[in-house]
């Protein structure tokens, strides 16, 4: 159990000081502003199964505040993490295996394979991000700026996470 | 009671998420409304970080920063230096920046030969030209011999052929800067007149009789001096201001009547 907690804990350091210190820095498309990296999801993503509901949300909570501290946006991450936290549960249902989830698994794509993951990845991002957008914007009549910010965040941060995944394999 | 608890368990996690998500819009609300940031990076370990990790992440637009900086010196110089020319002519008329000043770094030098020569990272896509003369923020450096597109060689005050005018401070005596290949801060200055009078200590500066520096950059102060045999001339020592072994960035002078300057010159000598 402790294991899980350390790993957890380390996880969680690694990934907001990788978001922070190196992914924020990165500035491609110039003065166009709608290409941003977003690594932290990947966190609440692949939080073990068999943690309860709750504690997830509640990491999610911290987790968002703490990149809010970074980034001067008080609410925009959390919320968006919570958000994502709380539909997480129901991606997860909708991915099911026909043999069903293994609750001593990890999540990971030694464990679930690689379409699985991907998928599973793809959607929450895209839930993450439509949110996050949306509510920076905190208005729909920036629908425009908000569809291309999801749009090519989308790819890019797809990449850094899949990348990422693939680099923090474990394959016990 | 045990209702409760089976509701809290059943439905608490949905509970959290709503309750934590309002405290959120709470804050994107207060936010937006007030333009007062509650939780920001200023005073927190989130600042601490971000400040070091700027430093780490500094040294990568050094150059930019040196280049950015050098253009900005090269700008004040050249205020300094035109400002000066007007007040040694006393005549408003002159023409206005006359001298440009062009700022670059130093890619390679020599420093320990007979001959040293420097090279600049800077060329003629920089607007460089041979015979424009180089300075430091300390003095004189050299002048430039020969000019690639994006390099260029500059015979240093270090070396044996080296010849620059040169003239003592508020006197009008005059006479030429050469080095004998000995010691990297001393200079000599040769035909210095012998009804000039100067003590130990006394500053340097180049004469303007030419184009390449112009008048009153700082060459270095007078160590000793000893009449010639001749009985007629002085030769000074000349302790250098500029460091040579040091030398990092340079400003290269060029002086917007040079052409006309030059014609002149060479009808002169016709």
């Amino acid at each position: 159990m402790s294991s899980i907690i350390s790993r957890n804990i380390f996880r969680f350091i690694i990934i907001v000081l990788v978001q922070v210190v190196l992914l924020n820095r990165i500035n491609i498309g110039g003065s166009l502003n709608y290409f941003h990296f977003f690594l932290y999801p990947v966190f609440i993503l692949y939080l073990p199964l068999k943690m309860r509901r709750f504690v997830i949300i509640l990491l999610a909570f911290i987790l968002g505040i703490t990149l809010d501290l970074f980034y001067n946006s008080p609410g925009v991450h959390a919320s968006a993490c919570l958000f994502t936290a709380f539909v997480r549960k129901y991606v997860l249902q909708l991915l099911e295996p026909i043999e069903g989830y293994n609750k001593e698994h990890d999540l990971s794509i030694y464990k679930m394979g690689i379409i699985w993951v991907a998928s599973y990845t793809a959607i929450l991002l895209l839930v993450h991000l439509i949110w996050y957008f949306s509510l920076e914007a905190f208005s729909f009549i920036y629908i425009k700026e908000i569809t291309l910010s999801t749009i090519f965040s989308f790819i890019t941060s797809y990449i850094v996470i899949i990348l990422f995944l693939l680099i923090f394999n474990p394959k016990q | 009671m045990k209702n409760l608890i089976l509701f809290l368990v059943k439905y608490g996690s949905f509970f959290l998420f709503i309750f934590l998500q309002f405290f959120c819009f709470y804050l994107v609300v207060q936010n937006q409304k007030q333009k007062e940031i509650y939780v920001n990076s200023s005073n927190l370990l989130a600042g601490y970080i971000t400040q070091k990790s700027q430093q780490v992440f500094n040294f990568m637009n050094l150059d930019d920063e040196n280049e950015e900086l050098r253009k900005e010196n090269s700008k004040l110089l050249q205020t300094i230096i035109n400002n000066n020319i007007k007040r040694y002519d006393n005549d408003l008329d002159t023409i206005n920046n006359q001298f440009v000043i062009i700022g670059s770094n130093i890619c390679g030098k020599t420093t320990n030969l007979r001959n040293n020569f420097i090279t600049l990272c800077k060329g003629t896509k920089a607007g460089l030209k041979p015979g424009m003369g180089v300075i430091d923020e300390k003095g004189i450096v050299g002048i430039i011999k020969d000019v690639s597109t994006n390099y260029s060689s500059v015979v240093s005050v270090l070396h044996t052929q080296s010849r620059i005018s040169v003239a003592l401070k508020n006197q009008n005596h005059h006479g030429s800067l050469e080095w004998d290949g000995d010691n990297q801060q001393i200079g000599i200055v040769k035909a210095i007149q012998k009804y000039a009078s100067f003590n130990p200590g006394d500053t340097i500066i180049t004469s303007g009789y030419s184009t390449v520096f112009p008048k009153g950059i700082p060459v270095g102060i007078v160590k000793n001096y000893k009449l010639q045999p001749s009985g007629e001339t002085f030769n000074i020592k000349v302790e250098l201001f500029s460091d040579f072994s040091s030398i990092k960035n340079v400003y290269v002078i060029e002086s917007i009547l040079k052409e006309e300057f030059d014609e002149i010159k060479t009808e002169e000598n016709e």
